[in-house]
């Protein structure tokens, strides 16, 4: 079981468990889907649903959405 | 997951391939420029006007289209400006400035000066969804800022999201009329005082568009307009993001039925003939255009 801070999907901070540690569990635990957000690790590089996460990781969530 | 083309690491894994950050960027301007060489969407010599909203889609299709297009074309910048405090104000600060750097002609029209109203005072005066009015104003005023700046194209920035909410919307609302009107360009109307509209993003999706934004460094107010949301729309365009996830390519297969049944109209010439309004003379398939019958509405409102 690992631990990582989740920012940025509704403007919340905030902890989240995960079995495996992928982007993929994180994502369903979230109830988000993949098409409609981006993560973005520390660093700034975008992680793909199979990345696996390190414990006591931060990533942040950015929202898909049309502007206009 | 690594990149299908150099095996670094992958960004993003679409119908458009997995790929790497350049291999990404690489790959989303050759879609653009393959939709646009398909559907012959830009002639060289062109004034081709970018309605620019100053979101992430439209600045990286004006980014794309002054890197490729700049020297052979005239490419404008043309906003309209709705009246939206808070939002509109700021995007309007951040299309300055790339217009600028991409040394592209900046133009703004606002509701207030062709409806007399903001959209905020809209909202507050007229009863419905906000943007069933602001769409049908907006449409009818990028229509004459192009006329106005001699344009002979009109390219909108619309994904692959926005059109599949658009096919999903009209088959809803039994609307096949409308629905064959969609496509990489606005192709089943031709009237004098209609500037064709184009779509040369019409096969990338809204998560491609933000990602290229962001990799690309145009830091577009990733702020949805407060408006957006209501109505169908928005109930449409979580529905398909969510059936997306589900079932990867749901999006581009609604459209190739959409432009399979477009072929079939235009074949047949099923859809209606286009005459011009009574009032402010655009091209309009009713006696008085929509946009002057919201005027009309809105001016006999504030007149009460």
């Amino acid at each position: 079981m690992i631990s990582v801070k989740v920012n940025g999907l509704n403007q919340k901070t905030r902890k989240v468990s995960l079995k495996t540690g992928s982007v993929n569990e994180l994502i369903g635990k979230l109830n988000a889907n993949d098409d409609s957000i981006l993560i973005v690790g520390e660093d700034g590089k975008i992680f793909t649903k199979d990345r696996k996460l390190r414990d006591g990781s931060s990533v942040s969530i950015i929202e898909v959405f049309s502007g206009g | 997951m690594r990149c299908e083309i150099c095996e670094g690491i992958a960004v993003i894994s679409t119908r458009n391939g997995t790929l790497c950050e350049t291999h990404f960027k690489k790959k989303f301007e050759s879609v653009v420029m393959e939709t646009i060489k398909k559907y012959k969407l830009i002639r060289r010599g062109e004034i081709i006007a970018v309605a620019n909203s100053g979101g992430k889609d439209s600045l990286s299709l004006l980014y794309v289209l002054s890197k490729n297009f700049g020297n052979k074309n005239k490419i404008i910048s043309i906003t309209i400006d709705e009246g939206i405090a808070g939002y509109r104000n700021k995007t309007m600060e951040t299309m300055k400035k790339y217009c600028d750097s991409w040394k592209v002609e900046y133009c703004v029209y606002s509701y207030k000066d062709f409806v007399g109203a903001t959209m905020d005072s809209i909202t507050k005066i007229r009863e419905g969804i906000p943007c069933a009015a602001c769409g049908v104003l907006r449409r009818h005023m990028l229509n004459f800022a192009a006329m106005e700046t001699g344009a002979d194209k009109i390219a909108t920035a619309h994904n692959m999201d926005d059109e599949a909410e658009n096919v999903l919307m009209n088959l809803f609302q039994n609307d096949l009329e409308k629905m064959v009107r969609l496509g990489p360009v606005s192709g089943v109307v031709e009237s004098d005082g209609f500037v064709p509209r184009i779509k040369p993003l019409m096969f990338l999706s809204e998560k491609e568009t933000m990602l290229f934004s962001i990799l690309n460094g145009i830091t577009a107010l990733h702020t949805p307009c407060p408006y957006a949301g209501f109505g169908f729309r928005g109930v449409m365009s979580r529905k398909i993001k969510e059936i997306e996830s589900e079932m990867a390519g749901s999006k581009r297969n609604l459209i190739d039925v959409m432009m399979a049944l477009r072929d079939t109209c235009v074949k047949n010439s099923t859809y209606k003939t286009i005459s011009n309004c009574k009032l402010c003379k655009m091209p309009s398939s009713n006696d008085i255009c929509e946009a002057c019958l919201i005027k009309i509405q809105i001016n006999g409102i504030k007149s009460n």
